[in-house]
């Protein structure tokens, strides 16, 4: 292999990209952020939606 | 130096039932100074924020809604852990306040009742008294501050009327010593609390353990049969309390005072009794515009044929609105990935730049208009109240199946992404419902197999239209997809009610909230967060993956071993072509030569690469699917996330130069690139793409378990490794199958 300065820096590149990637499926089997990916806040939506534990009326 | 006081902080929970205003009222309280968190093995948020107001601090805490305190699952029990006091994460609360619907009281005192039991200082808000007066509903406020023990404000949060007096009167409350705890049920039940309260205590004393049990969770204890409470307060004690606690129950049986239908029929009673000249409302109910629109969205057939029409119509904009927008953002990454193959030298960064990262992450980007239509429409959706109606209509279908409404709602949430949809199943209380709820939910199609289908089928599947000029094969195409992941999420879970998971369901009950315009900002902002998580997702996994993905297909990358096959064809067209005047009649020829040369090289290229070596070892495996060794690594590489193989088919085919780029076919040069793609070593040249491949492959992500951190998920939700195992199983040969049969069928009518 020809180690110019591009592939080098391509390399380099990959290797941070590999790093990324392992690190983030990590996070995804811990769960890190209380039950979610750790991809987005999807899980944790947005503030203005009320939120509903309950959806049966009736009293047990 | 001035001496500055801190403020005195107060905690205050809001809670009440769903759909009476109280994440407006919260809102309307603290503003901007909101914090959103998560409660440790809950699927709800924590939300607080904070209020000054005359030299005191207020902290709220915004909880869930609920109709009970009678808690039967998990993120239930939350809120009546909050306002007891037993969460570590939560300071003990200081003072309730119990939001209230003006046009339902009757329902919603039930919950104060309950409330009014743990002897906090307690305020009751009545909101939406604007909608009671729609209704015809009037209510004495005054009749009843009279009938309850608490003081009662009227408020209109969402016009922000009676804040002030509400803030006043959290100023009183919160001087004010806590009232004596109020409680509805007749002596003889009560005599039974106070036995088991003095055998709980004695038990505790002689186990070395601190705190006594509160009196209202004994009430609750020995009302809720059979619940997550009972298993959490008996685990570790004697078996005693749990002989004593059936006692009580039994002599309570024979008293006429069974449990647990005894609480419905005195808190009822007590709430009649509290609204005795509160409430004066027409005999005959008044319909509402709601009852009208109802009529028809939730009838049995016509709700049905509105559902699936506007389902239609949904998926039709999505596919046909961001057109422009597509080729626009499809037209700058095209002249960025050009700009740079002009200025930087050929080498591998540059190809690293222009084929693995514009090439793969401009793929994605592009569908960024699909994916806010489609959100803009969910979010209006719900918005409006229709959702709700959404998940009535399924329980119909869904009762058949042996699942209830209830797992709609998951499922429902399941179309932006699993995850949520997975943990939103914390609220099904029955065990085997639930966990069917999170197998089947990854079979709802999210939005990460947008990007494909909308490749897919804008690439093969023609543009024509169908019935009149709006409805095109395109729309009917990605609909159909959409409705495969429901059909085949229903007969998933037949299967599985009926065979792993077999079980009753229990009844479903659910409130259809009023609709109402949706809210621009509520809307605009889902969108906005939305569009955010997938340029975010675009600029972190999906171009760490289209870096590793060039990687496997450019190196080695040994030109001495990859181009000496071809040099001396090479060198010799290159010679000829230099030496022809460009109107020579063999120019054209010359340079056709060359050109299919360079092809082949690059073919070669791809063929002795990490990617192309694996490839041979899968392509027996996908070859019946009609997928070539590419369509097979690409599919492999989206394993950890499904929207990466947009990303990877784009560095392919980027770098596969023996497509025909000249073809006409396709609007943009990915497209073409597709178009023009040919199975390796074949003469004459043999098309890989056509409809039946494109259809298996978007069979294929429809069906398949591609989602590495879905599968984490479950198990986390079930606390197992068979479960996730299960579902990549299950999920993988459906998608497989489903694939083949697609291919298989697609060809013989197609021939």
């Amino acid at each position: 292999m020809n180690l110019d300065w591009q592939t080098v820096t391509a390399l380099a590149l990959i290797a941070v990209a590999t790093v990324y990637v392992i690190r983030r499926g990590r996070r995804a089997l811990s769960g890190k952020r209380s039950g979610s990916c750790g991809t987005c806040s999807q899980c944790a939506t947005s503030s203005d939606r009320e939120q509903i534990v309950s959806i049966d009326p009736s009293p047990k | 130096m001035a001496d500055r006081t801190e403020p005195v902080v107060s905690t205050v929970a809001l809670i009440g039932n769903p759909n009476t205003g109280k994440s407006t009222l919260f809102s309307a309280l603290v503003g901007i100074y909101q914090h959103v968190g998560n409660y440790p093995g809950a699927t709800v948020e924590k939300k607080t924020g904070r209020m000054d107001y005359a030299d005191r601090r207020y902290e709220f805490i915004d909880l869930p809604g609920l109709y009970s305190l009678a808690a039967r699952s998990r993120d239930e029990m939350v809120a009546a852990d909050v306002l007891l006091g037993r969460r570590e994460d939560c300071e003990p609360v200081d003072a309730v306040v119990c939001i209230v619907d003006a046009a339902n009281l009757r329902r919603n005192l039930y919950l104060v009742s309950q409330v009014l039991e743990l002897g906090l200082p307690t305020l009751v808000a009545v909101n939406m008294l604007d909608v009671a007066e729609k209704h015809d509903v009037a209510v004495d406020l005054e009749r009843l501050r009279q009938q309850l023990p608490v003081p009662v404000v009227g408020i209109q949060a969402n016009r922000r009327i009676g804040i002030d007096d509400l803030k006043a009167a959290f100023a009183e409350l919160i001087e004010q010593p806590p009232h004596q705890p109020e409680t509805p049920f007749p002596e003889a039940f009560e005599k039974e609390v106070t036995r088991l309260e003095s055998l709980l205590g004695e038990q505790a004393g002689q186990a070395g353990q601190a705190g006594q049990v509160p009196r209202s969770l004994v009430r609750r204890l020995l009302l809720d049969r059979g619940s997550l409470l009972q298993r959490s307060l008996l685990e570790g004690r004697s078996t005693t309390i749990a002989a004593e606690l059936e006692a009580a129950r039994d002599r309570l049986t024979a008293a006429d005072l069974p449990v647990p239908e005894v609480e419905t029929k005195v808190r009822y009673a007590w709430a009649r009794r509290v609204l005795d000249g509160v409430v004066t409302q027409p005999d005959r109910y008044k319909r509402t515009t709601t009852d009208r629109i109802d009529r028809v969205l939730t009838h049995r057939v016509w709700g049905l044929i509105v559902f699936f029409l506007l389902m239609g119509f949904v998926f039709q904009t999505v596919f046909t609105g961001g057109s422009h927008l597509m080729d626009l953002i499809g037209a700058v990454f095209q002249a960025l990935g050009g700009l740079v193959e002009t200025q930087m030298a050929e080498g591998a960064l540059r190809s690293l730049l222009v084929d693995g990262v514009i090439g793969g992450v401009g793929g994605v980007v592009t569908f960024l208009p699909q994916i806010l239509i489609l959100f803009l429409f969910i979010a209006l959706l719900e918005d409006c109240g229709y959702m709700a109606r959404a998940a009535y209509l399924m329980d119909k279908l869904m009762s058949r199946v042996g699942l209830s409404g209830k797992s709609f709602i998951p499922m429902l949430s399941s179309f932006a992404c699993a995850i949520p949809g997975i943990m939103a199943a914390r609220v099904i209380e029955n065990e085997r419902d639930r966990l069917t709820t999170i197998l089947v939910a990854p079979l709802m199609t999210c939005s990460a197999r947008l990007p494909i289908f909308s490749l897919l089928i804008a690439a093969f599947i023609p543009a024509q239209t169908v019935c009149g000029r709006f409805v095109t094969l395109q729309g009917i195409t990605l609909l159909s997809l959409y409705l495969l992941g429901i059909v085949s999420a229903v007969g998933v879970a037949l299967l599985l009610k009926k065979t792993l998971l077999r079980g009753a369901t229990p009844p479903f009950v659910m409130e259809l909230p009023s609709y109402k315009w949706p809210s621009p900002r509520t809307v605009l902002h889902r969108v906005g967060q939305r569009g955010w998580i997938f340029l975010r997702t675009a600029g972190t996994l999906i171009l760490a993956v289209s870096i590793l993905v060039w990687a496997a297909i450019y190196f080695p990358h040994n030109s001495q071993v990859v181009e000496a096959p071809f040099r001396a064809r090479q060198q010799a067209s290159e010679t000829e072509l230099a030496r022809l005047d460009p109107d020579d009649t063999r120019h054209a020829e010359v340079s056709e030569e060359l050109a299919q040369i360079n092809r082949e090289i690059a073919g070669a290229y791809q063929r002795q690469s990490i990617l192309g070596q694996m490839g041979r070892v899968i392509e027996p495996a996908v070859k019946p699917l009609g997928w070539d060794w590419r369509i097979g690594c690409a599919v492999i590489a989206s394993l950890p996330a499904r929207e990466v193989v947009v990303a990877t088919l784009g560095v392919i085919y980027n770098l596969g130069e023996d497509v025909d780029a000249e073809s006409e076919e396709g609007r943009t040069k990915f497209h073409r690139r597709l178009n023009g793609a040919t199975w390796d070593g074949s003469d004459p040249p043999r098309k890989v793409f056509n409809v039946p491949v494109a259809l298996s492959i978007m069979v294929f992500f429809a069906l398949c378990a591609q989602c590495f951190a879905t599968l984490a998920v479950i198990r986390r939700e079930t606390n197992s490794w068979r479960w996730p195992a299960f579902t990549f199983a299950y999920m993988t040969t459906l998608a497989y199958l489903g694939a083949l049969a697609t291919y298989q069928i697609g060809i013989r009518i197609g021939g």
